[in-house]
């Protein structure tokens, strides 16, 4: 075999396994989210049946806290777990995790993520990444063998996600390893495909630039001018407009507990006074700020959409998108975590609302009807659509590329 | 005669239409990513005003209140960005935009641009600083990997030294040669940014001189990857290989090293999380941290302090507003409290940058990204001012209002309410424009990087070309 062959086909091996490297330590580092967030309801479990004056053996019991304040103290937050792909694709899982949290109306975003912009914005360093721009360079350039270089995608993919510290145990991971194994493989046949013996080198160099970075950067950057996302200071902007007449209106009644101060009521006022005028207040709020948020969700979703389907104009995109998706690292599965935790919300809400019921003050028995909240991972349809049109995009690809290769 | 050399090579490469094609797109492509930052930036600034002035006015209007309670509303801050983050976006798009100035929030900006952003803006934006960065450097090693591997593979190299060329004069034609057609195109393309983005989002003084600093990077980081390419090129027995290492070079220097180094920076040093943040400040409110108690013996050392101060021994004795103290004396802790965690969290991130910058060593491309981020008033930690702004404004706002209500409120307690005056009282937020020339000279580990990798990597291209060919005369 060509030795210039070996060299390039070990240095993209290396890459691949120096990627999956990199991306086993960012999923390790993910992964403390979740200890965080058990640990943080655990305390907040702690204080929040200290406050509500289970244990007074502290010395720090509150029992004349309202069932809405106790229980506001204790909800648990959520979040979605590490994806078991996340190490060979670590995409955006650090700026989407958001951590939710259950209130008296459904569930909120509770917490962005906090993160170094200096270091996200830099983009991480992963076995999709890796195959994205590396195999094409290795394909147009390396001597041709094409069944060594048709093969190397998926046999680097499966190498690397076996180092990324992926859960080999669960079949979940195999299913979407097989999915990722498939569209790198037909990634291969597009360059492949695609190449041809009579262009100069500096031609090949400019198809490359151009369908894997300048078409994906482009489809960005037509939709952000043509279809942007509604801006989140506007929003902010609505959200206050909309905010502060339904609290003046409830200001009045909220007056003898300084606003959200019941441990210091005063005029003869009860707790159960409180919670009925303060859940009354987040009805209205809620039906107020629900409108603009899905009008902002939804803006962002048409964004997303609109480059999604752009980007198909590029198979480099439709490979990244669709590994994302695969991994579990994209958008979907961030979308599926929420929807779960909106529904837990809602249970939430039904059983806080049976609390406020019964009255003050909250009994151990009103703890043990809450509802628990249990990370379910996203349907199969769910991550599977977005895979399969992935694969069907750049089997469409390859299809185009051989029929040009034909008719020459 | 070294003039000959550069005189023809500049001529055949203008000759050469499909080059001509490869720099007007080139520069197309670099004109347009400025004309889409120029309209983001308009339509960010547009956003901003009105969202600001429209903030205000809902804080104004918003109806007679106990003081204490329009603490809880408060107002909102948005932060400026300069008129060369379109060039230089940096982090921008990773830093959150809208502050909530409320009692009982961390201070900090959310809803980063990003999270509405697809996922594939993750592996190609299209910026300026995206092309200077990346697609500029693949442009070089296409134009450059020929320059001296060329003439070696077609013999060229040997008949000119039999003719009586010398080595040096033939390597020195060709390296100005080519030089000075990327001179060409990096003055173009750094004129035409200027130029645009100064229409299109008015530079000051600050932004001018921070641009043309950023021209001598772009020019250290270029020459660099230039260099580097003459350097393989000089090595290289072939021009295909030549290519090959020049592409691998591109590959590491433009793509991996720098994801590398970030991640990096990012695992050395474990970020806060957001969890990890709010279960701290939780419990310092609850449980007291440092010097500071609980939050029930805070309570009672005020209504204590209040006693002692009046001469009084029952709180119906009073002639202030016990909440109101409580309030005042609570914000101060939370302001405290806020204070001691975003300072650790920040320490974190700076070393976390510190690592990152470290990793410039092995890619000029990650001095190129902070250097320009941070001249361009886009780096993360140049949100920090504005964070501090928020904080210190919203700390004001609490403090003035929970004073109203401890003098005032003795008689009414909640039920005191206060109006339009009051709220005149509290001035509209405005944070100032991140400072750009002196950040960046903090920045010198980027800045002696980019040099000593210029300067590295000239000897590396001169050597490589003087010597290497005795090779090739070999071969």
């Amino acid at each position: 075999m060509n030795r210039y062959l070996i060299v390039a086909v070990s240095a993209f091996l290396l890459l691949g396994l120096a990627a999956a490297w990199n991306g086993r330590r960012m999923r390790e580092s993910l992964g403390q989210v979740e200890a965080h967030v058990a640990s943080a309801n655990q305390q907040r479990l702690e204080i929040g049946k200290l406050n509500a004056g289970f244990t007074s053996s502290e010395g720090r019991a509150r029992p004349e806290d309202s069932v809405l304040a106790a229980m506001d103290r204790m909800s648990p937050w959520m979040v979605s777990g590490t994806p078991g792909l996340a190490g060979a694709a670590i995409g955006q899982t650090a700026l989407r995790r958001t951590i939710w949290r259950p209130n008296s109306v459904g569930a909120e975003r509770g917490l962005e993520v906090f993160e170094n912009g200096q270091t996200l914005a830099a983009g991480g360093f992963d076995l999709a990444i890796v195959m994205v721009l590396a195999l094409p360079l290795v394909i147009l350039f390396a001597p041709r063998h094409d069944t060594l270089l048709l093969a190397l995608g998926p046999a680097v993919s499966l190498l690397g996600i076996l180092v990324s510290g992926a859960p080999l145990a669960q079949a979940d991971t195999w299913m979407r390893a097989l999915v990722w194994l498939t569209l790198t493989g037909l990634y291969g046949f597009f360059w492949v495909f695609l190449r041809r013996k009579e262009w100069v080198y500096w031609a090949t160099g400019v198809t490359y630039l151009t369908l894997v970075l300048i078409v994906p950067g482009l489809a960005v950057a037509v939709v952000d001018l043509v279809v942007p996302a509604s801006s989140r200071m506007e929003l902010a902007a609505k959200k206050q407009a909309a905010l502060l007449p339904i609290m003046a209106k409830t200001s009045r009644d909220l007056a003898p507990f300084y606003e959200s101060h019941p441990e210091f009521v005063e005029n003869g006022a009860t707790p159960a006074d409180y919670d009925r005028i303060r859940l009354a207040a987040e009805v209205q709020w809620s039906e107020a700020w629900e409108p603009l948020r899905q009008q902002a969700e939804g803006s962002a979703v048409l964004h997303r959409l609109a480059v999604e389907v752009l980007g198909k104009l590029s198979p480099a995109s439709i490979l990244y998108s669709a590994l994302l998706e695969t991994a579990g690292t994209g958008v979907s599965r961030q979308d599926a975590f929420e929807e779960t935790a909106r529904e837990f919300g809602r249970q939430w809400s039904v059983a806080l609302r049976a609390s406020v019921g019964r009255g003050h003050p909250l009994r151990p028995a009103d703890l043990d009807r809450l509802p628990t909240f249990r990370y379910q991972e996203q349907s199969l349809l769910s991550w599977m659509l977005p895979a399969v049109i992935g694969i069907l995009s750049l089997s469409a690809w390859v299809a185009a590329m051989q029929m040009t290769r034909k008719r020459r | 005669m070294i003039l000959s050399i550069v005189l023809k090579e500049w001529k055949e490469f203008w000759r050469h239409r499909a080059m001509r094609l490869v720099v007007l797109a080139y520069l197309g492509v670099y004109a347009l990513s400025v004309l889409l930052g120029a309209v983001e930036h308009s339509r960010y600034e547009t956003s901003r005003v009105a969202a600001e002035k429209s903030v205000r006015e809902s804080w104004l209007n918003q109806g007679e209140k106990n003081p204490h309670a329009a603490t809880y509303f408060g107002t909102v801050a948005f932060p400026k960005r300069s008129a060369l983050s379109i060039l230089e976006p940096g982090a921008l798009p990773y830093l959150g935009v809208v502050a909530y100035l409320r009692a009982g929030l961390r201070t900090e900006f959310v809803d980063l641009p990003a999270r509405d952003e697809s996922p594939l803006a993750g592996l190609a934006n299209l910026s300026p600083a995206f092309c200077w960065q990346v697609i500029f450097p693949f442009v070089i090693v296409l134009l450059t990997y020929s320059a001296l591997a060329r003439d070696r593979e077609t013999g060229m190299e040997r008949y000119l030294m039999a003719v009586g060329s010398n080595r040096a004069t033939l390597v020195f034609g060709k390296t100005f040669g080519v030089g000075l057609v990327l001179l060409v195109i990096y003055l173009a393309a750094f004129g035409l940014g200027g130029a645009i983005a100064s229409l299109a989002g008015g530079f000051g003084q600050e932004d001018t001189s921070a641009w043309l600093l950023l021209g001598l990077f772009y020019f250290l980081f270029s020459g660099t990857v230039f260099f580097l390419a003459l350097a393989i090129s000089g090595l290289a027995a072939t021009s295909r290989k030549s290519l090959t290492g020049g592409l691998v070079m591109w590959l590491l220097i433009a793509v991996v090293l720098p994801r590398l180094a970030a991640d990096n920076g990012r695992v050395s040093t474990a970020s806060p999380s957001a969890m990890e943040m709010s279960r701290i400040a939780e419990s310092d409110l609850e449980r007291g941290f440092e010097d500071r108690p609980p939050r029930d013996v805070r309570t009672e050392g005020t209504l204590n302090m209040l006693f002692r101060e009046m001469k009084v021994g029952r709180r119906e004795d009073l002639t202030v507003n016990l909440p109101g103290f409580v309030f005042i004396s609570e914000a101060e802790v939370e302001n405290a409290s806020r204070g001691l965690r975003l300072g650790q969290a920040r320490r974190t991130f700076a070393s976390q940058n510190a690592t990152m910058e470290w990793g410039a060593a092995f890619s000029p491309a990650t001095a190129l990204q902070l250097l320009g981020s941070t001249l361009a008033g886009s780096a993360a930690t140049q949100r920090d001012g504005a964070t501090d702004a928020a904080n210190l404004y919203a700390h004001r706002m609490r403090r003035i209002l929970n004073r109203e209500l401890a003098a005032k409120g003795k008689e009414q307690g909640g039920a005191f309410l206060t109006g339009k005056k009051m709220w005149n009282q509290i001035d509209i937020f405005e944070a100032d424009l991140p400072k750009q020339i002196e950040a960046a000279a903090t920045r010198t580990r980027s800045i002696v990087t980019l040099l000593i990798w210029f300067t590295f990597t000239l000897v590396l291209a001169a050597t490589s070309g003087l010597v290497v060919p005795q090779l090739g005369e070999r071969s």
